[in-house]
């Protein structure tokens, strides 16, 4: 009776698991690069100066309200996102319903240092990355969530699955044998699940409370009822946006920043994060900000303010626990609050969650090699394992590759960065396909280590913020990158390398 | 702090493998006496501790015990690839 009920959640987890594996792997290596969004988007914006200034943020803002008032008078609302932490370093603001020669709506970035207008080429950056492992890439969003959350939903059930296969979690806690080749892929995917087990448990949970008001649709309809309205109700709860107000025609001018900062800056015990100005220039203006500290929760204090006498209107209650919760959930899933410590054990642990998958997906096909090595099934396994395993790493790379080379000013640069690095990963599809698997596996590897080993060359060809500046100037994001992107190149070489002598041992033996 | 917590960390995971009769055998190449056994599951656990203690002196309790966790994924995987590194040899 037990074993039966083992056998059944072995056969659960091999076969949940090879039908997303791939997908899986993509959404775990894009995710963990995640983790060093802002980093990759620095490093594929070399226009930004080396070294920007801190600016006090009361400056900063009423710089803000200045670029308003010229681009953007008229306009219902202002937004305002003052560059803080590592997560945002431009100055950005937008508008809705402005009367002038900006157009009606409308976003630009300044430097905060200087004030100028930002001039990077456009690129998708990290963000794009870090976007594409929730909402992929060429296919409409909500289809995408969708996928990612039947995909999310499987691993939950790898996961589980998993445990309950693994005998001996504690007896093999710290075992890993070489030689016989199953059992050390079974070794290898067994200590890299368990070791790494809550993480995995924490970010497929997380991951799925994410969109849980988009799959849990029928719940939330229950409540508040069907319909656009309702869910804009629903929404304005959640997340506390704030209430739009009228005009009434009056012209007044709007009251002054240094205040209102100090005022929310106090009460935060903060930096101001973000500000909406409504009907500005108007008598009836409001300004609502939002302002806090990084902790563990995304807990902000949001304080609504006349606009024209600068007085408090409305500080808005703590969120309920459920929401709490929601928000640690989700804050432990992005690790926003990590610092660079953390960040790197962020990055390791998904990496290690990324190699697991892998070791999963390679162990399927070393299991069944003997017995059914040369069916069509057996054979598209192994292929999109080795256009999956070695080649995507090699298909982001070249995204970078993309981002330097392709030319600043060209139109639609961003869109082909991307379309670059999916054409190179159907060239490796294609590639594994036609060529011997074993053969495959170690050009594939070679070509990611010679991409990785190019890269930072390139860097250094076609831009000046390459080792050789950023390394004295101790700019750690930038150095960080070629380095982190060199330390790839070089395992990845060491790996193949392996695989070649083996490869030749073995056909001098035969 | 940061750095002391990873040794810990590491440390703990070593001694814990050491309690264990497979890998003890690894390392000493003899089977270990019971309090030996005992002796070296306590020094563990008490390293982890500790490391859980330095983490939430580096960061506070809420994030510490997230960075806890990374450490201790982190440090057992060291002395996997040590142990790995091992037998490869030996074997």
């Amino acid at each position: 009776m037990k074993n039966a009920f083992r056998q059944s959640m072995g056969w659960l987890h091999t076969w949940a698991g090879l039908i997303v594996g791939w997908l899986l792997f993509f959404l775990f290596l894009t995710g963990t690069l995640g983790y060093f969004d802002t980093e990759i988007d620095r490093w594929m914006q070399p226009e930004r100066p080396l070294f920007e200034a801190a600016v006090p943020s009361s400056e900063i803002l009423a710089m803000a309200i200045d670029k308003l008032k010229v681009a953007a008078p008229g306009a219902d609302r202002w937004v305002v996102r003052p560059p803080f932490g590592r997560e945002s370093t431009d100055l950005i603001v937008s508008w809705r319903g402005a009367s002038g020669e900006a157009g009606k709506n409308g976003t630009t970035s300044f430097y905060p240092s200087t004030g100028e207008e930002v001039n990077y080429r456009k690129t998708g950056g990290g963000q794009l990355l870090y976007r594409m492992h929730y909402r992929l890439h060429y296919l409409p969003a909500v289809a995408a969530y969708w996928i990612v959350g039947i995909c999310t939903m499987i691993m939950f059930v790898a996961i589980v699955t998993g445990v309950i296969v693994h005998r001996r979690i504690f007896k093999d806690f710290f075992t890993l044998r070489w030689g016989g080749r199953q059992r050390s892929w079974l070794d290898a995917h067994n200590v890299l699940a368990v070791l790494v087990l809550p993480f995995h448990v924490m970010i497929t949970y997380s991951g799925l409370m994410f969109f849980a008001y988009l799959y849990m649709a029928p719940v939330m309809q229950a409540t508040y009822g069907v319909g656009e309205q309702n869910r804009t109700v629903y929404f304005d709860e959640l997340f506390g946006r704030a209430p739009t107000v009228e005009r009434v025609g009056r012209l007044a001018e709007l009251a002054s920043f240094d205040a209102i900062v100090a005022d929310a800056e106090h009460r935060a015990q903060g930096e101001v994060l973000y500000v909406e100005v409504h009907q500005p220039g108007d008598a009836n203006a409001r300004i609502y900000i939002i302002a806090g500290g990084r902790g563990a929760s995304r807990y902000f204090t949001r304080l609504l303010y006349n606009g024209v006498s600068g007085e408090l209107l409305q500080s808005y209650k703590p969120p309920s626990a459920v929401k709490t919760f929601y928000d640690i959930v989700l804050a432990l899933h992005e690790g926003l609050f990590a610092g660079t410590f953390l960040r790197w054990l962020y990055f390791i642990t998904g990496l290690l969650g990324t190699a697991m998958i892998g070791a999963g997906l390679v162990l399927w096909t070393v299991k069944r090699r003997d017995k059914i090595g040369d069916t069509f099934g057996f054979n598209l396994v192994e292929r999109l394992n080795i256009a999956t395993v070695a080649g995507l790493p090699a298909a982001i790379v070249v995204f970078f590759l993309a981002n330097r080379l392709i030319p600043a000013a060209m139109e639609g640069r961003a869109a082909w960065e991307a379309h670059t690095m999916f054409i190179a990963w159907a060239i490796l599809l294609l590639h594994a396909l036609v060529r011997p698997a074993r053969r495959a596996w170690i050009e594939q590897i070679w070509i990611a280590a010679a991409i990785c080993l190019l890269l930072p060359v390139v860097n250094a060809l076609t831009t000046d913020r390459h080792l050789g500046v950023t390394l004295p100037a101790g700019d750690w994001i930038l150095a960080g990158f070629d380095l982190t992107i060199l330390a790839f190149g070089i395992v990845f070489a060491a790996t193949a390398w392996k695989l070649t002598a083996r490869r030749i041992f073995k056909e001098a033996r035969a | 702090v940061i750095v002391s917590g990873l040794l810990l960390s590491v440390l703990g995971m070593g001694f814990l493998a050491l309690a264990m009769r497979r890998h003890h055998r690894q390392v000493f190449r003899r089977d270990p006496k019971r309090f030996v056994t005992i002796a070296f599951r306590m020094a563990g656990m008490s390293s982890l501790i500790l490391c859980l203690l330095a983490c939430a002196e580096a960061w506070g309790w809420p994030i510490g015990s997230v960075a806890w966790f990374g450490m201790l994924s982190v440090g057992a995987l060291c002395i996997v690839g040590m142990l790995a590194i091992r037998s490869g040899k030996v074997a």
